[in-house]
């Protein structure tokens, strides 16, 4: 393994290292534009100059090999020289709107500019700077603002090599270049919005985020994306009891630094149409109740002798919540819980997984498997926990305790719905496609009256007298 | 004397020097003939001993860099670069135009060489002529069978394509050419790899100018002594100079290397027209460092003795400029040229060339401050080795040039308000 000297602190490398991967690897930054983790070498934005011992000129540190005892320095004054330079020149014909765009506050060159540049503008107040073109709807997901780019060719790759849709490109040459998309063309793609995380600066803005929120008001949470068995490691952005946005969080095991667009639109869900409040049905209406009705109501429909009893559980439930209600369906004499996982979905070679659901690797592992609609048509009565993503479940007039984060079918026909939490809201282990154990902490607090389906679970075997221990 | 040294263009006046009758006439295809029967590395060997330095701008040792071809079974390419667009250079045009065979005969020489079975020629998309005659001279060496299969009825296959660019200065740069050809956006590349690593279509490859190729089959024929007998010890042969600009006779001449620049402007090219005075002089192509009236008397046409003097002998563009040229519209016209043909793909140069080129048509416009000059050097130098190609290099060398050794002029325009010359170019064409 090749070592290599940075600021004069002495690192072991693998062979094929860059150096920009060394410096960032180990803890020393290097600012670059370009310079993706997940997308092929570029080298054209210039910002990671570095000073090689040996080498006549500067280096972009992001395309050059670390060869054994190699000296590399980052800090020295040239490179600092070498970064104000260039950020000088990237700011040139940048309109400079900090106050009106949408990505001040999460802006690469913002943050650079504080880190290392600040500089006065050279520019004379006449100076006229290029003008493009601005706000261009790009497709149903995206709106282009082309001044704000800085021309770091990301939003290219990443659709050439990532997303493999060439539709954009770069248009005219010199200080004219523009990203556009190919004639006829626009940015209709399953991960277009991936586009807003590798864009640096403002360019790039989604049509169902802009001008919502000040990012710096959003509080990013990590968790897990429950769309599909891929699992893809996520930030939740909220402020104020509301999801604003879903964006992907880096894991280079399972989605790198990628999200789908359905993955992240899903975040509607845990705003809008969401089960606040228990309910129970009083004359063939569903009416809200206290949480104290509704367990005793729901209590005296899953009582032993009450009739058949039948569980079903969503694939997109947590090992823990299915740990939970096996235990419960046999300390109620009940049959093991079935498992819903719904229609099979679109499937790629990039994230997307069939298999429209967050954890049935994991739930059959503990041996849930039985067939719903079989668990309805034998049961006189049962007791269904749902998740996000929902599926259609048909309770054909049977009697039915319904723990859900939401508005369903399911919860529609039933005799009680008990409002359950989210997986935001919640903590839990999902397990993916790769069979990976995915464990994660709440994002946020529930919704409304909402409770974690296990708590809630845990209030029926109270109510019931049984321990689910 | 340039009479005597004629390499390049010893068939150039002839009636239809450009058709293989001509060429075949004069000795043509012999030095092909003679090298198919020698061992590759003889003929990189001889090219290399006859001191054949590339005459595209960088002076490398062309019999040197056939050598870097690595030695495995991949398909290789010989890619010639007859994308002549640096302002002032029009050699390569007069090759293909004149005596397109001498180059294709070159090509043979070179590919046999390399063990290439495959050749390009990049030619400019605006020379309309001179891809049309060295299309038309392919097509009669495909007939003749020099070119094709058993290529003069030995083991030798080879196939050569004429390729036309669609008008952008930067694929003259050899990796941005590679990048053109393969059908994509015309952008340098960052190296390494290397061309005979990795060049066009992945396979490895080596770009030559025309130039160099057409010196080839003299070389074979005559053999490196002959050829080393023109020129100096460390640039030997003869080059294509080409002037343009205040002088009787502007045109293509090929001269023996290392002859003094006055006595090449002075008995070569006629001399200054209408007996102008020299104001200054631009060696090798437009990005080259200018040269003073006073410097340009001490130097020589080699590359030797302009690296000294700080510029360089690039292409071997000469630009005449007499008294009463406005030296800040010159170099206004240069730096809108650079700004429009850079590629865009590096920040320093997108930006920096149309920094400049705003910068130069205030000035000269006479809106200019007097922090504009300082700010220009300081934009230049900032260009200067810090991108991928060696475009900004070229667009920041002559603006660090003109206004080191022209300043009070700048400084004029600011000053008066206005352009000091009543007409900025005073002699019309």
């Amino acid at each position: 393994m090749p070592k290599v000297f940075i600021n004069g602190k002495e690192f072991e490398v693998a062979a094929g290292t860059t150096v920009l991967q060394a410096a960032l690897a180990n803890g020393i930054y290097i600012p670059h534009f370009c310079y993706h983790p997940h997308l092929p070498i570029s080298g054209c934005c210039r910002m990671c100059l570095v000073e090689i011992e040996g080498m006549p000129k500067q280096q972009i540190s992001c395309a050059t090999t670390v060869a054994d005892n190699m000296k590399v320095q980052t800090e020295s004054p040239a490179v600092q020289k070498s970064r104000q330079i260039v950020m000088e020149f990237t700011l040139k014909n940048h309109p400079i709107d900090c106050p009106i765009c949408d990505k001040a506050g999460e802006c690469t060159l913002q943050d650079f500019y504080m880190r290392f540049d600040g500089q006065p503008s050279r520019l004379f107040a006449d100076d006229a700077k290029v003008h493009k073109g601005k706000a261009l709807v790009m497709g149903p997901t995206l709106v282009l603002d082309q001044e704000r780019c800085i021309l770091c060719d990301r939003c290219v790759r990443f659709m050439r090599e990532v997303a493999k849709d060439e539709c954009l490109t770069l248009a005219q040459r010199h200080d004219r270049v523009a990203i556009t998309t190919f004639p006829g063309r626009e940015v209709n793609n399953p991960y277009s919005l991936c586009l807003t995380d590798v864009c640096p600066v403002g360019a790039w803005t989604a049509r169902d985020f802009r001008f919502r929120k000040r990012v710096w008001f959003l509080k990013p949470m990590p968790s897990i994306c429950p769309s599909c068995a891929r699992g893809c490691n996520i930030f939740i952005d909220q402020a104020d009891f509301q999801v604003y946005r879903i964006w992907p969080r880096r894991n280079d095991q399972i989605n790198r630094s990628w999200a789908c667009d359905q993955g992240r639109m899903a975040y509607h869900a845990l705003n809008d149409r969401r089960l606040t409040q228990p309910l129970v049905k009083k004359g063939g209406v569903l009416a809200p109740a206290s949480w104290e009705e509704a367990i005793a109501a729901a209590a005296k429909i899953l009582q032993p002798g009450a009739g058949k009893l039948g569980t079903i559980i969503s694939a997109s439930a947590t090992n823990e919540e299915g740990a939970a209600l096996t235990k419960l369906a046999s300390a109620l004499g009940a049959a093991a819980p079935a498992l819903l996982f719904g229609q099979p979905g679109f499937e790629d070679e990039i994230l997307m997984r069939a298999d429209l659901n967050a954890n049935r690797a994991g739930l059959e592992k503990l041996g849930i498997k039985g067939d719903p609609v079989a668990a309805v048509a034998q049961s006189n009565a049962v007791l269904v926990l749902e998740a996000l993503p929902v599926h259609d479940l048909d309770l054909f007039g049977k009697a039915g305790v319904v723990l859900s984060p939401t508005h369903t079918k399911a919860v529609e026909q039933a005799q009680v719905a008990l409002p359950a939490a989210a997986f935001s809201e919640s903590s839990g282990t999902f397990v993916n496609f790769q069979g990976i154990e995915q464990p994660f902490q709440p994002a946020m607090a529930p919704r409304g009256q909402a409770k974690p389906a296990l708590a809630i679970l845990k209030d029926l075997a109270q109510k019931l007298g049984k321990r689910m221990e | 004397m340039a009479d005597e040294a004629k390499v390049l263009t010893r068939n150039w006046g002839k009636p239809n020097s450009h058709t293989i009758g001509a060429y075949l006439q004069s000795g043509g295809y012999e030095a092909a003939k003679k090298a198919l029967a020698m061992e590759p590395a003889k003929v990189s060997q001889t090219v290399l001993d006859a001191g054949l330095r590339g005459r595209g701008g960088a002076g490398f040792p062309t019999g040197r860099k056939w050598t870097f071809m690595p030695k495995d079974d991949r398909p290789r390419y010989l890619c010639i670069n007859a994308d002549e667009g640096e302002p002032g250079t029009f050699k390569d045009r007069d090759i293909m135009r004149f005596d397109p065979h001498m180059l294709i005969e070159g090509a043979i020489i070179a590919c046999w060489a390399m063990g290439c079975k495959a050749a390009y020629i990049y030619v400019r998309g605006e020379f309309v002529e001179p891809a049309d005659r060295t299309e038309a001279a392919v097509k009669e060496a495909y007939a003749k069978g020099f070119l094709g299969k058993n290529i003069f009825g030995t083991q030798y296959s080879l196939d050569v394509v004429v390729h036309r660019g669609a008008g952008a200065y930067i694929c003259g740069e050899e990796t941005s050419l590679m990048s053109s050809l393969e059908g994509r956006r015309g952008y340098p590349k960052i190296r390494p790899p290397f061309p005979p690593q990795r060049g066009v279509f992945g396979m490895p490859t080596t770009i030559n100018n025309v130039e160099s190729i057409a010196a080839v089959p003299f070389i074979i024929n005559n053999g490196p002594a002959a050829y080393k007998k023109f020129g100096t010890e460390k640039s030997p042969g003869t080059k294509l100079f080409s002037i343009s600009g205040h002088v009787r006779k502007p045109g293509v001449y090929e001269v023996p290397l290392g002859m003094p620049l006055m006595s090449f402007i002075r008995d070569v090219a006629g001399g200054m027209l209408h007996n102008m005075k020299l104001k200054a002089v631009i060696p090798g192509g437009s990005s080259t460092p200018i040269l003073t009236a006073e410097e340009a008397e001490k130097v020589n046409l080699d590359y030797e003795s302009l690296a000294a003097a700080k510029t360089m002998l690039g292409s071997g563009a000469i630009i005449v400029i007499a008294e009463g040229t406005c030296l800040v519209k010159s170099l206004e016209i240069l730096a809108h040229f650079y700004s429009h043909e850079s590629c865009s793909q590096c920040t320093p140069c997108r930006e920096g060339t149309g920094w400049m080129a705003q910068i130069l048509h205030r000035l000269h416009d006479g809106h200019g401050r007097m922090e504009d000059i300082d700010l220009l050097t300081s934009l230049a130098d900032g260009m200067m080795g810090r991108t991928i190609c060696p475009l900004a290099d070229a667009a920041a060398m002559p603006v660090q040039s003109f206004i080191k050794k022209f300043r009070a002029e700048f400084e004029e325009h600011v000053s008066k308000k206005k352009c000091p010359y009543p007409d900025p170019f005073p002699v019309k064409w």
